[in-house]
């Protein structure tokens, strides 16, 4: 990363190279079309060279720090919001993104992929299925509070329920 | 500074998730400035995120889209190398690489292949341009126009389905009031009905023949003047017929309103007493539809 930061050219296709498959999962998960994640894989990647002075190896590792702007990203053309109001508030976000930390359970920094995989299935497959579906629905459709209670047909203090709990399980399964 | 409350914790969660929007997220990110704590949760809960991540399946990138980023970049990088030397009299081609530059996607344009042609156009350029933009002004000046006129035909035509709308809609407010004031006159009858039957019946009436076991009890409600006849077991009138009240005033029968019974005999008239006189008897006949001015047939009920 401080090689990117440092304009290296062969730091950022070294990064692509080891992250891209999986922020290109996360995106196709969200977005369901190749075409449009693969727009917004190459923006993630664009954004991390533009911000990879502002990285902070302490506050999290490139993965993470890239899943969570891909993640952004793909919440942002979920709600279809373009303004360019939004885009500055894209970038104020990114900026708070690489000042805030991402802190994995115990014992997670040094799993394997499938391995971590394994477990945060197995964590997921325990909780109720309203639970499980309201999570999924936030996470993996970006769906606002609002969007997540008329997808599931519940009033918004139950899907806010069903999530905080279901939150509240995964991490005691995780630690 | 905000201090820090139980339900922050709540919404960190739901903020790590994305899930809220506008003036909850701004609130928590200002508090997220300010508290140590929340901004430790948001750690830990973005950390469930990466994991949840995980869940999705790896997708190779198709061919062409690390080239492109690195197209991308590569522009980047020409933009700012070249804007830095722009101010010491570059020529067109790094002025116009530095424009193209800002916009990713279209560096080929400015690519230094293409400078030469840029640079041949420069003589006589003025007056091209300024024809370029003559043409470009009337053509929008057409189209401003034209799309005006399209406004106003659209927007007569809503005018005029709003006031159809309108019309519909007087109508059936009409209709409703008409309706309602049906309402409020038969509620007006119920009400003296119920007051006639509080008192005793100003008269029975008994079955005939045929119909021996039929029975009826007239009511008068003293307020309104109404008067209520209730049947009991008598038989539905036969097809295209039914049954009309007489009220014997001076030996001569008034009609005072028709009615009909249902399959259990029972059957009720809320109609006016005679005006012409007391009554002496009361009377039912079975006559066609709708009554007539005097009685034809057989009399089933009598006081």
């Amino acid at each position: 990363m401080r090689r990117l930061a440092a304009g290296d050219r062969d730091a950022m296709q070294e990064l692509f190279d080891r992250h891209a498959s999986a922020v290109l999962g996360l995106l196709m998960r969200m977005l369901r079309r190749r075409g449009e994640a693969e727009e917004l894989l190459q923006d993630v990647f664009f954004d991390a060279w533009n911000q990879a002075d502002k990285y902070r190896p302490d506050a999290s590792a490139p993965k993470s720090w890239l899943m969570m702007m891909a993640r952004s990203r793909a919440i942002d053309r979920i709600r279809s919001v373009r303004s360019r109001r939004r885009r500055e508030r894209e970038v104020v976000e990114q900026a708070r993104i690489d000042g805030y930390p991402v802190e994995l359970p115990e014992g997670f920094e040094n799993l394997r992929r499938e391995e971590r995989r394994e477990r945060i299935a197995a964590a997921l497959g325990e909780l109720p299925e309203d639970q499980r579906r309201a999570i999924e629905a936030a996470f993996f459709e970006g769906l606002s509070h609002s969007q997540v209670a008329e997808k599931l047909g519940a009033p918004l203090g139950t899907v806010k329920s069903r999530i905080l709990l279901g939150m509240r399980k995964l991490r005691n399964h995780l630690t | 500074m905000s201090s820090h409350r139980p339900e922050h914790e709540e919404r960190v969660a739901l903020y790590a998730l994305g899930m809220l929007e506008d003036a909850e997220r701004d609130r928590i990110e200002a508090h997220l400035a300010d508290c140590d704590h929340c901004r430790r949760e948001l750690a830990l809960r973005r950390g469930e995120m990466v994991l949840l991540a995980d869940l999705a399946e790896l997708e190779e990138p198709s061919e062409g889209v690390l080239e492109g980023l690195m197209a991308r970049i590569g522009d980047e990088n020409s933009s700012a190398a070249e804007n830095s030397s722009a101010e010491h009299g570059g020529g067109d081609k790094d002025g116009a690489a530095a424009e193209g530059a800002a916009v990713p996607g279209e560096a080929d344009r400015f690519s230094p292949d293409r400078s030469s042609p840029v640079t041949l156009d420069r003589p006589g350029s003025t007056a091209t341009r300024a024809a370029w933009g003559l043409a470009l002004a009337a053509t929008l000046l057409v189209a401003l126009l034209g799309w005006s006129l399209a406004v106003q035909r659209s927007l007569r035509g809503e005018v005029e389905r709003m006031a159809q709308r309108n019309r519909s809609l007087q109508g059936q407010l009409d209709q409703r009031v008409a309706e309602l004031d049906g309402m409020r006159t038969r509620l007006a009858s119920t009400r003296s009905a119920l007051r006639a039957t509080s008192a005793a019946p100003l008269a029975v009436l008994a079955g005939l023949e045929d119909v021996a076991d039929a029975r009826a009890r007239l009511y008068r409600d003293g307020a309104s003047g109404a008067v209520l006849l209730v049947v009991d077991a008598l038989p539905e009138a036969p097809a295209d017929r039914v049954y009309q009240l007489w009220g014997i005033v001076d030996g001569r029968p008034v009609p005072a309103g028709v009615f009909n019974t249902s399959a259990d005999g029972a059957g009720y008239l809320l109609t006016e007493a005679p005006a012409t006189g007391p009554v002496q008897v009361w009377a039912v006949t079975e006559e066609p539809p709708g009554g007539v001015p005097q009685p034809t047939g057989q009399m089933v009920l009598k006081s």
